[in-house]
């Protein structure tokens, strides 16, 4: 484990941008392929959509594999 | 050893061997035997000259009904075109650093993944789409179980460095987040935070715990609200100490 970013600049960004209802990964991944495909109509859901993979270095990981792979452009 | 229509050889992996070992026991059961189907040898070799229909566009329904169609005539075909595009779609999404090994392990377990949740297909998106998401989640769950199995929660925490860098945050606004997380959050919460800013993975969290990724995704949210009301009654908003950063 190396390259860790500075814990308190990670937290203090998650704090800053943290909201009482946020989507869990379960249901970012559920709405990935759609999502990568543009037919994710509900602007507010697509919002939703932007700000996990904001909150999640993990899927926004999975989100960056998956353009590449794809051909997409980047989220 | 398996040989793809491409002529790439590439040995069996160990998960592959031990069920190959397995499907000589009597009464498998059937998703052994779905497994078997997906990879067996025969499967995976297209005969000489058949073009490589991978390249073909097929509907949604076309792609799950050949999948679905275990014993059909285009049922092998489908699942070695399925199998190049996964394998194709791996290499190019991890930049083409997988080993050769790891990229036909991987690509059999995404195929058998896919199988499992094929009936979770909602024609929401294309079929390729779907099951490359499934394909990379699969391979980064298994990269990062490789990579963080040794580390336990304790070492991960020791990873999380808490100085204060060139960052203009004061000492004491450092000292009211390590504060607040030991007197806000409870066990599993604290735990899982301080585990995950040392850089050990949600998915990893999720795996040794017997839960899903979003279950922790949902403890750590929980906790950031608990710890941001805590920070919040101290005063340290008005600080700008929650003041959203660049990224």
């Amino acid at each position: 484990m190396t390259a860790i970013p500075r814990a308190h600049e990670v937290l203090r960004g998650l704090l800053a941008s943290t909201r009482e209802h946020e989507l869990d990964c379960d249901r970012f991944l559920e709405l990935l392929a759609p999502w990568l495909d543009e037919r994710v109509d509900d602007p507010a859901l697509r919002e939703l959509l932007e700000h996990h993979r904001q909150q999640c270095p993990e899927c926004a990981e999975e989100v960056s594999i998956l353009a590449r792979a794809l051909g997409l452009a980047p989220k | 050893m398996r040989r793809g229509r491409s002529g790439y050889t590439a040995p069996a992996g160990s998960l592959l061997r031990a069920l190959l070992r397995a499907s000589e026991t009597p009464g498998l059961p059937a998703p052994y035997l779905v497994f078997f189907e997906i990879v067996r040898p025969r499967g995976l070799t297209r005969p000489p000259g058949r073009p490589d229909t991978a390249a073909v566009p097929r509907s949604e329904e076309t792609w799950v009904d050949g999948l679905r169609a275990r014993g059909g005539a285009g049922y092998t075909e489908d699942v070695a075109d399925l199998r190049d595009y996964l394998q194709r779609t791996l290499a190019k999404g991890f930049n083409q650093k997988l080993t050769a090994q790891d990229l036909d392990d991987l690509t059999q377990e995404s195929l058998l993944r896919i199988h499992q949740k094929l009936d979770t297909f909602q024609g929401q998106c294309r079929f390729t789409t779907w099951a490359a998401t499934i394909a990379v989640n699969c391979a980064l769950s298994e990269l990062r179980r490789r990579r963080y199995q040794h580390v336990s929660l304790d070492d991960a925490a020791e990873q999380a460095d808490w100085s204060a860098g060139d960052e203009p945050t004061s000492e004491a606004q450092i000292e009211a987040l390590r504060r607040g997380i030991k007197e806000a959050l409870t066990e599993r919460q604290r735990e899982a935070i301080e585990a995950a800013l040392g850089g050990l993975p949600l998915m990893e969290l999720a795996r040794r715990q017997g839960v899903s990724q979003g279950a922790i995704y949902k403890l750590l949210h929980d906790a950031r609200r608990r710890l941001k009301g805590y920070l919040e009654a101290l005063g340290q908003s008005g600080g700008g100490m929650l003041q959203e950063t660049a990224s």
